[in-house]
């Protein structure tokens, strides 16, 4: 109809563009560097560098730079149009002022958490309260379990359940 | 005005017989299988305004409940299950999608100069997965109600029986509708703009709508995984949100919040994006700082993310977060304070015409700017521990939400009804209904700001007997509001069972591409591949443009 | 993603048939424009997609902050080596769906197919070896929440990481089945010969996809497996 052929006349075709080129050797290279890191990712596991946060962001400080390969050589990043760059790091930055405000307040907190009747020093080292089922199957839970029957009620009816089953 | 309107008349005469997007094809299957946005769009509509009827009943009978500080309708438990009824069915049902997916799907493509939007079958499957979201809220509903607010705050979510768990899901399966249009219009405003549309010669409206899905494609997934979560701590007790397994049930609130902090500015920004098309047109008069205007939006998205957590000023967050996130909520009120004062300016000394969709404008600037201040005082902490949780907010939130969303909603849909179906309504009536619905909105709302700084609880079933006068106040209030929004219906529906189009191309004088097209806007949008010579806000050159095209 | 890939027919959309490629929607100008949008449109999908996966992440990072011990003790209980194992047959699968794209960029078809074929059935592995996993939990009673049932659990809170892995890893495993899904889909048009060097965007999206499955079990992998 009128109003299409105005805007068919010319057609460019995805062979202009970029990302048609052979990029075999990259891929192959990326995926070596991969292998290589994920390697060196088990081997740094079994290494303690003191503390488990530490540990931690060693093990996530490689898994991006693997990420990073994938996303810009697999993901075709590297050739692409700024836009969808942005576009991703948008959803990393969003991704970090979730998790940094929450620990924000996880990690400010003065803890209120019940004491219970072990030793009052106890209850500020993130001991969980163990789970109502345990009651009667680790020896090292069932002071504390006992401690919170009335919580222990509300919740216990679907996990009795499942330990009944047991 | 008069001058606008004589040649528009010429242009009515010869466009009626024409096909458009209503009567081009006919029978309930072309619309239930179709992939036209501005289809799309009237489905949406007419779903979403059966919710919000449903919500709104269910509002008359609360408040009608609280007449008396006993029982008069229903009883305690009842009573929780429609509080919570009507705020899941309000947020999730009717204002998350309310104006993107019915305006916004009608209007965005046009506005671009676009003949669809960049996806449209994914566009009529996001419709049709809001349809099933709400058919398993109404499941949820019927299968045992659920009682704990529309926020779900654990324990009591992950441990009351009843169908919460079905109304979580269905929360996942609108998350996915609302996703969809989030991507749907991102992309479309970025690669379906006609030749000559620039960012700055878009609609300010095509400007909320980008921040909008941006919020809609950063935040949504979080409240599915949310929402999953909740699901398998109600299941298999997984422990992430239970203190009693070693969980954390502040955890959920963060993660609530995460989402519905800026679900919130979901539901406002579009609203704005609908004024800042009302008032320049029926204030004939350029945009006073379309700029600021456009960034305030993308500044309240990004900013809309980092202040969440000052809904949990009182569930035992540290006091150091607290008191970041008090500070950061102020920095809120500067884009929306630059977007006020930005109207206001363009009102100065322009021709103010004062049609339905004007009157609902102005309605929102006091509205929302009452709503918009309150909401600094509870950002405040020191006095948000004092009126947490109380009628304070409630009153805070409507102003916002209803004041603010729902009567820039009505603004919009009396600004576009004439392109949607083709007919104009009746302007004497549709201004009384937007003076009651003013006048009732005040009367409910207000009384609630003074019960919530007495101490009046939200969510309460009975009250102490003082505070009986004001909840009287507050549900005759409601009954008005009620009134206005059913004359408002009739105003707007009775026009529809005219058969002829008698709407003109462009009844306001308004000057965005929407209005050079037919009323009712053509199947394809444009006959020709239209080309952006002037501004969305240039009245000087539509009319010249409108002009030239009469005598041509 | 099929979206994209197939003109919509209907809704009085009659194009004449002059010059206008098959797979190109009405209201495109040019397939360079089609293209881009969907490019645009799959990006925006992964944003969804990574923040969905970022609440699972952080929940770990809470629960492993406060039960440090409970999650040591627990990652004893998962097969390093399978972990490391399914690690590897994910990285070569996003290398041969890469290789895919390329092919199909390439019109290639033959090479198309055998690249989707592999990285179908790697897909296929993947799963094979979580059930084996998955199996092995089920069996030991390492359980999320209330249905764990292990006896020898050594610290308390040790469901709080079967929980996790249950959940990530299931989440996670649920993007594989429904890219396998795609891809066997992607097969099948390939077979028919719809994709070539004018028209590939459903393989490239499906790549996209494909890839981000993929990093996320980059960043899986060293969390659930590799805890010390």
């Amino acid at each position: 109809m009128a109003l299409e052929k105005q805007t068919m006349e010319s057609i460019p075709k995805h062979g202009e563009e970029t990302h048609t080129h052979d990029h075999t050797r990259y891929y192959i290279g990326t995926i070596i560097a991969l292998f290589v890191l994920t390697a060196i990712t088990v081997f740094v596991a079994g290494i303690d560098f003191g503390s488990n946060f530490v540990n931690l962001m060693i093990a996530m400080a490689i898994a991006t730079v693997k990420a990073s390969l994938v996303v810009l050589f697999f993901m075709h990043l590297r050739w692409e149009k700024g836009m969808n760059a942005i576009v991703f790091l948008s959803s990393i930055f969003f991704v970090g002022v979730f998790m940094v405000f929450t620990f924000l307040d996880i990690n400010t907190r003065v803890h209120v958490e019940p004491a219970g009747p072990s030793e009052p020093g106890a209850s500020a080292g993130y001991e969980p309260i163990p789970m109502p089922m345990y009651v009667g199957k680790t020896p090292a839970a069932e002071g504390e379990a006992a401690a919170a029957p009335a919580e222990g009620e509300q919740v216990a009816t679907p996990a009795e359940g499942g330990a009944a089953q047991n | 005005m008069a001058e606008v309107s004589t040649q528009t008349q010429q242009a009515t005469a010869s466009h009626h017989e024409e096909l458009n997007y209503l009567n081009e094809n006919r029978g309930v299957k072309s619309w239930l299988l179709t992939v036209d946005h501005k289809r799309i769009g009237v489905m949406y509509f007419w779903t979403i305004m059966t919710m919000f009827f449903v919500g709104g009943v269910l509002a008359l009978v609360l408040r009608t409940e609280l007449l008396t500080p006993k029982r008069l309708l229903v009883d305690a438990q009842v009573y929780n299950q429609l509080f919570t009824l009507h705020g899941a069915i309000m947020t999730f049902l009717v204002l998350v999608p309310l104006i993107p997916a019915t305006l916004g799907n009608f209007a965005m493509p046009i506005m671009l100069g676009a003949k669809d939007v960049a996806f449209p079958r994914l566009n009529l499957a996001s419709y049709y997965i809001y349809v099933v979201g709400a058919l398993m809220a109404v499941a949820a509903i019927l299968g045992g109600g659920l009682d704990t607010g529309w926020t779900f705050y654990t324990p009591y979510s992950s441990t009351t029986s009843g169908g919460v768990g079905i109304m979580t899901m269905a929360a996942f399966v609108l998350g996915f509708s609302s996703i969809l249009t989030g991507v749907n219009f991102i992309a479309t405003i970025h690669k379906l703009r006609a030749p000559g549309m620039s960012w700055y010669n878009m609609p300010l409206f095509i400007w909320g709508m980008y921040a909008t899905s941006l919020i809609q494609v950063l935040a949504t997934p979080v409240i599915g995984i949310t929402m999953v979560l909740l699901l398998m701590e109600r299941i298999f007790q997984v422990g992430i949100f239970d203190a009693n397994l070693g969980g954390d049930p502040v955890l959920f609130q963060h993660f609530f919040w995460f989402y519905s902090h800026p679900v919130v500015y979901i539901m406002i920004l579009p609203g704005m994006a609908i004024i800042s098309e009302v008032i320049p047109t029926f204030s004939q008069k350029t945009i006073f700082g379309y700029k600021p205007i456009a960034w305030s939006s993308v500044g309240i998205a990004v900013v809309g993310f980092l202040v969440w957590g000052h809904h949990l000023f009182v569930s035992g967050q540290s006091e150091f977060a607290a008191a970041v996130f008090s500070f950061i909520t102020f920095l809120v009120a500067i884009p929306s304070g630059i977007k006020i004062w930005n109207w206001m300016a363009t009102m100065y000394r322009g021709s103010i015409s004062l049609k339905a969709p004007m009157l609902y404008a102005i309605s929102f600037l006091l509205l929302f700017g009452i709503g918009g201040l309150t909401g600094l005082f509870l950002g405040a902490l020191a006095v948000d521990v004092h009126l947490h949780d109380t009628y304070f907010i409630v009153a805070h939130f409507h102003y916002v939400m209803m004041g603010g969303t729902l009567i820039a909603f009505f603004a919009g849909v009396h600004y576009w009804w004439p392109k949607i179906y083709g007919r104009m309504y009746n302007e004497y009536w549709a201004s009384i209904a937007c003076l009651l619905v003013f006048l009732g909105f005040n009367g409910t709302f207000l009384p609630q700001f003074i019960l919530g700084a007495r101490g009046m609880p939200r969510r309460y079933y009975n009250y102490l007997d003082q505070f009986q006068p004001l909840h009287v106040a507050s549900t005759i209030g409601s009954y008005i509001l009620a009134l206005g929004l059913v004359i408002m219906a009739v105003v707007l529906i009775a026009p529809l069972f005219r058969k002829r189009y008698d709407a003109p191309n462009n009844p306001w004088g308004a000057a965005s591409l929407e209005w050079t097209v037919s009323s009712p806007a053509p199947t394809h949008n444009f006959h020709h591949d239209p080309v952006i010579t002037h501004g969305p806000y240039d009245f000087k050159a539509a009319r010249a443009a409108e002009k030239a095209g009469a005598h041509a | 993603m099929s979206d994209i890939a197939i003109p919509v027919g209907g809704q009085g959309g009659e194009h004449s048939a002059h010059s206008h490629p098959k797979f190109l929607q009405h209201h495109f100008h040019t397939a360079q424009q089609q293209f881009e949008a969907s490019k645009l449109g799959m990006w925006l999908f992964l944003v969804t997609e990574i923040l969905l996966f970022s609440g699972l992440f952080l929940g770990y990072f809470i629960l492993q902050s406060k039960h440090p011990q409970a999650f040591i003790e627990a990652h004893h209980h998962l097969d390093r080596n399978l972990g490391l194992i399914n690690t590897l047959v994910l990285l070569v699968s996003s290398f041969t769906m890469v290789m895919a794209v390329q092919s199909a960029a390439l019109s290639k078809t033959k090479a198309t197919l055998a690249f989707l074929y592999t990285t179908f059935t790697l897909g296929g592995v993947f799963m094979v070896i979580k059930y084996f996993e998955y199996s092995h939990k089920i069996h030991d009673g390492l359980l999320p929440g209330s249905l764990f049932s292990y006896a020898g659990a050594a610290v308390p809170g040790e469901y709080l990481f079967f929980s996790m892995y249950f959940m990530m890893t299931g989440v996670h495993g649920i993007h594989i089945i429904a890219g396998m899904g795609v891809i066997a889909y992607l097969i099948y048009r390939t077979h028919k010969g719809d994709y070539s060097s004018e028209y590939y965007t459903p393989v490239d999206l499906t790549g996209l996809y494909w890839h981000l499955v993929d990093l996320i079990w980059i960043y899986l992998f060293p969390l659930l497996y590799l805890v010390s």
